[in-house]
C-alpha cells in the first residue's frame, strides 16, 4: 500500500506526539517503574502531561477556528479578547479577593479558574451579542481588539493597588503552566476539548464553505450566522477552559493550524482537524519538556518558551508565504 | 568587606590621544632627521612630555587619603570612614557587583571631590518600612517627615502613636508621587532601588536640593548585614553611640542563639547514631504562587537563618542568595520530607495550604503539624511586624526558628503554628 505524502506526514506528526509524551513521564533520574507507581507521577507528573497535551489539542482546535471564523489566518484566542477577559477575572478575584472576604484563607485560589471562567464568558456573551448587530466580520474582530485594551486596562488599574504577594501571584499566573493542573480539574479541561472537537467534526464541510464567504454559506442552504456562533462558542468556550486552569498560553492556537495546514497542503477541515491537534500537542509537549528540564534547578515558563519558539516559526511562515 | 581599587598603570594615566600624537610626531621626525642619536633624544623628550601632561590630566583620586575606615562586623553594602574632621558613608548597589551609588560625608570641610556634603537632618524622608523603623529605634521618629505607605510601618514608637498622623505618604498606592516629594522639602531621603525609573525620577527632584541614600539593606546575604545597617543609619544621623549599642546588643544575642543551636546539633548527633545531615531537622520555606515555588538558595539570609537556628535548610542549589523559581513536581520532591515548613506567607491554617494547593498535604512536616508562618504580630492597619522589627531584630526571629527546631514553641515573638 502507498501512502501519500500527507499521511506519511500524519504518520510522523503522531509518532513525534507519542515520543514527546513518553519524554515528558520519564523520570529526570532513577527507576522508571518505582516513579510511574510513586504520588509524585500520579499526582504531578501525570496531570501535568495530560494537561499540557489536552490543553495543546484543545488551543490547536480554538485557533482553526477562529482562523474560520475571522477568515484570517492570524486569528487566535487573543485577537478576540478570551484571554484578557479572563485575565481580567483573575486579577479581580487576586487583587480584589480581600476586600470581598475571598483573600483570608487563600480560598480565592480555588475559584480563581472560575474566575478565568467568568472573564472570557463575559467577553464572549458581549461578542455573541454584538454580533447579532454587526454585519461585518471585521468589526467584530475590532471589539475584540478593543475589549482586549479595555480589560488591559482595567488590570493595570487593578494592579496599582496591589500587595507584592497577590504581584507576585498574578505574575506567575500569567507566566502560564502545567504544573498547577490537579487530576480533577483534567475533566473540564477534557469535557471542553470533546466539545470542540465534536462541533469541528460535525459542522467539517460547512465550516469549508464558510471559508468562501456568506453567500456560498446561504447558497448551500445553511445559516452563516448560526455557523458563526458556533465557531464563537466553540472556540472561545476551548480558550476560556485552558486559560482559567493553565493560564493564558500564547501562540499554539495561531501556529497549530499553520503547520497543519502546511502539512495537509490544504484548508479543508476534515484534513486539519487531526493534524491541527497533533501540532498543537507537539507544542505544548515540547514547551512543557524544556521548560521543565533545561535548567536543573529552575523551571522556565511555559509562555516564554512557546513565544520563543512560536515568534520566529511565525515570521518564518509569514515570509514564505509572500516569497 | 570589598572596596573600589584605583588602577594606576601607565596606560590609564596617560590618555590615548596623547600617546597617538606623541607616536606620529615622532615617526615624522624619525624620517626627517638624519642623525639617529638626535632621533632618539627628541623621541625620549617627547615620551617624557607626554607622560608628565598625562599625568596631569588623571582623575584625581576621590576623598581624602587618610580616611580610616571601619570594618563591618557583617553588612557588604555600606563603609563608614572617618577623618579628623569630617565622617564619610559609602553605599553599594548589590554584593556581587559592590557599585558605588553613593558617597556622603559631615563635618567641617566645606568640599570634598567625590562626596556629597549632609548638612542638615531634620526632616527625613524614608521610604522602607524597615528605615522607618531604624530611625524610630534610633530615637528620630519624630525628624521623619513622610513615609513610602503607613500601612507598612509596625514599629509601636511609630505605629501606636500620634506621629503617624502628622506624616506624609509618598507612595500610598504605586510609586512615589513626585509632586508630593518636592513640596516636602526634606534634608534627606533614604530609600532602596526598587526599580530604575522611581530611582531616576527621585534622584531628578534631589538634584540640588537633598542627598538621597540608597539603603538597599534587603539585599545582605546575612541576617546580621541587613541588621548592621542601623549602625549605618545612626552614624549619618548623629547617634552613632545609639546604633552602635543597639547593634551590639542585637548581634550578641544573635551569636549567643547561634551557639546555643550549634550545641544543641552537636549533643544531638553524639547521642544518636544518624549520620550529620539528619541529625538537623530539614526546614522547608515558602509556599507556591499558581504552581510555581521560589525555593531559597543556599547562601540567602532565610536559608543562613535556618542554619544559626540548628536547622538544614531545604535548597534546590547551595550557592547563591536569591531564590530559584520551580514547578511543583521539583519543588515537591525536594520537599517531600521535610521536618518543617515556615513563612506560608498568606496562609495561616493548615486548611488554607491544601485549598491553595491540595497536594501539599503529602509532606511530612504538614502531617506532623509542623508548619509556622510569621503571622502572630499583625497590626489593625494590616502591617505585619514581621517584615520591619524581624529585619531589625534578627535576634528574634532567630529566637523563635531555634524554638521551632527545639519543638519548645510555647514563647515565640513573630511565629505561630499554623492549624
Amino acid at each position: 500500500m502507498q501512502l501519500s505524502r500527507q499521511q506519511l506526514f500524519s504518520f510522523w506528526v503522531c509518532l513525534g506526539l507519542i515520543g514527546l509524551i513518553l519524554i515528558d513521564l520519564w523520570p529526570s533520574q532513577g527507576n522508571a517503574i518505582a516513579f510511574w507507581q510513586s504520588e509524585i507521577f500520579l499526582e504531578l507528573r501525570l496531570p501535568r502531561v495530560l494537561s499540557a497535551l489536552i490543553g495543546g489539542i484543545a488551543l490547536g482546535w480554538s485557533g482553526l477556528m477562529m482562523q474560520t471564523l475571522f477568515r484570517n489566518p492570524l486569528a487566535g484566542p487573543f485577537l478576540i479578547g478570551i484571554t484578557p477577559g479572563a485575565t481580567f477575572g483573575v486579577a479581580l478575584t487576586t487583587y480584589l479577593g480581600s476586600s470581598l472576604g475571598l483573600n483570608e484563607t487563600f480560598s480565592h485560589m480555588a475559584i480563581q479558574p472560575l474566575a478565568a471562567l467568568g472573564g472570557a464568558f463575559l467577553v464572549l456573551s458581549i461578542q455573541l451579542a454584538l454580533h447579532k448587530k454587526l454585519s461585518q466580520m471585521h468589526s467584530l474582530l475590532l471589539v475584540g481588539l478593543v475589549l482586549g485594551y479595555f480589560f488591559g486596562a482595567a488590570v493595570d488599574i487593578i494592579t496599582q493597588t496591589a500587595q507584592a504577594q497577590q504581584v507576585k501571584q498574578f505574575v506567575m499566573w500569567g507566566m502560564g503552566s502545567f504544573d498547577r493542573v490537579l487530576l480533577r480539574e483534567l475533566i473540564p479541561l477534557l469535557g471542553a476539548t470533546i466539545m470542540g472537537g465534536l462541533i469541528l467534526t460535525y459542522h467539517r464541510h460547512a465550516f469549508n464553505t464558510y471559508l468562501l464567504g456568506d453567500i456560498h454559506v446561504e447558497s448551500a442552504g445553511k445559516s452563516a450566522k448560526t455557523l458563526r456562533n458556533w465557531l464563537i462558542v466553540g472556540s472561545a468556550t476551548m480558550a476560556a477552559i485552558v486559560t482559567a486552569f493553565c493560564g493564558p498560553i500564547s501562540f499554539v492556537g495561531l501556529i497549530a493550524p499553520h503547520i497543519s495546514r502546511k502539512i495537509q497542503g490544504t484548508e479543508a477541515h476534515q484534513k486539519n482537524i487531526f493534524t491541527t491537534a497533533m501540532a498543537g500537542g507537539i507544542l505544548t509537549l515540547a514547551a512543557d519538556i524544556i521548560a521543565n528540564n533545561t535548567l536543573e534547578n529552575s523551571t522556565l515558563p511555559v509562555n516564554a518558551i512557546l513565544s520563543i519558539i512560536g515568534a520566529p516559526l511565525v515570521i518564518w511562515m509569514l515570509a514564505r508565504k509572500t516569497g | 568587606m570589598q572596596h573600589n581599587k584605583t588602577k594606576l598603570h601607565f596606560f590609564s594615566v596617560v590618555p590615548n590621544q596623547t600617546l597617538w600624537g606623541c607616536a606620529i610626531i615622532c615617526t615624522i621626525f624619525e624620517h626627517c632627521m638624519t642623525s639617529l642619536r638626535a632621533s632618539l633624544v627628541f623621541t625620549t623628550i617627547l615620551i617624557a612630555i607626554s607622560m608628565l601632561s598625562g599625568c596631569q590630566n588623571a582623575p584625581k583620586k576621590s576623598g581624602p587619603n587618610d580616611i580610616v575606615w571601619i570594618k563591618n562586623t557583617h553588612a557588604q553594602l555600606f563603609r563608614i570612614g572617618l577623618t579628623k574632621t569630617d565622617s564619610f558613608l559609602e553605599v553599594y548597589d548589590a554584593p556581587k557587583s559592590m557599585l558605588s551609588i553613593g558617597k556622603f560625608y559631615w563635618g567641617s570641610s566645606s568640599k570634598i571631590e567625590g562626596y556629597q556634603k549632609i548638612e542638615n537632618r531634620d526632616k527625613i524622608v524614608s521610604l522602607s518600612a524597615i528605615h522607618t523603623g531604624m530611625l524610630a529605634e534610633l530615637g528620630l521618629a519624630k525628624s521623619i517627615v513622610g513615609v513610602e505607605s503607613k500601612q507598612y510601618i509596625a514599629h509601636p514608637a511609630i505605629y501606636s502613636s500620634s506621629l503617624l498622623d502628622s506624616v506624609q505618604e509618598l507612595a500610598p498606592d504605586g510609586p512615589v508621587i513626585p509632586e508630593k516629594l518636592a513640596n516636602l522639602k526634606p534634608q534627606i531621603l533614604i530609600g532602596y532601588v526598587f526599580n530604575i525609573q522611581e530611582k531616576n525620577t527621585i534622584e531628578r527632584i534631589a538634584k540640588n536640593h537633598f542627598p538621597v541614600i540608597w539603603a538597599n539593606n534587603h539585599l545582605e546575604p546575612h541576617p546580621l548585614g541587613r541588621a548592621e545597617w542601623i549602625v549605618a543609619m545612626g552614624w549619618l544621623l548623629g547617634k552613632s553611640k545609639e546604633s552602635d549599642n543597639v547593634f551590639k546588643g542585637i548581634s550578641k544575642e544573635y551569636l549567643a542563639i547561634a551557639k546555643q543551636a550549634a550545641e544543641a546539633d552537636q549533643e544531638k548527633k553524639s547521642t544518636t547514631e544518624s549520620n550529620s545531615s539528619r541529625a538537623r531537622p530539614t526546614v522547608m520555606m515558602n509556599i507556591p504562587y499558581n504552581g510555581q515555588w521560589f525555593v531559597p538558595q543556599g547562601q540567602s539570609y532565610m536559608s543562613q537563618f535556618i542554619l544559626d537556628a540548628g536547622g538544614m535548610p531545604i535548597t534546590l542549589q547551595p550557592e547563591g542568595s536569591g531564590s530559584n523559581m520551580v514547578g511543583l513536581e521539583k519543588a515537591l520532591q525536594a520537599m517531600k520530607l521535610a521536618d518543617i515548613w515556615i513563612n506560608t506567607d498568606n496562609c495561616n491554617t493548615r486548611k488554607c495550604l491544601t485549598e491553595m494547593e491540595p497536594r501539599v498535604m503529602n509532606i511530612k512536616a504538614m502531617q506532623g503539624n509542623r508548619v509556622f508562618n510569621f503571622n502572630k504580630k499583625l497590626n489593625s492597619n494590616g502591617s505585619n511586624s514581621y517584615w520591619d522589627l524581624g529585619c531589625i531584630f534578627p535576634n528574634l526571629v532567630l529566637r523563635d526558628l531555634y524554638n521551632i527546631i527545639q519543638n519548645d514553641t510555647q514563647s515565640m515573638y513573630f511565629y505561630q503554628r499554623c492549624n
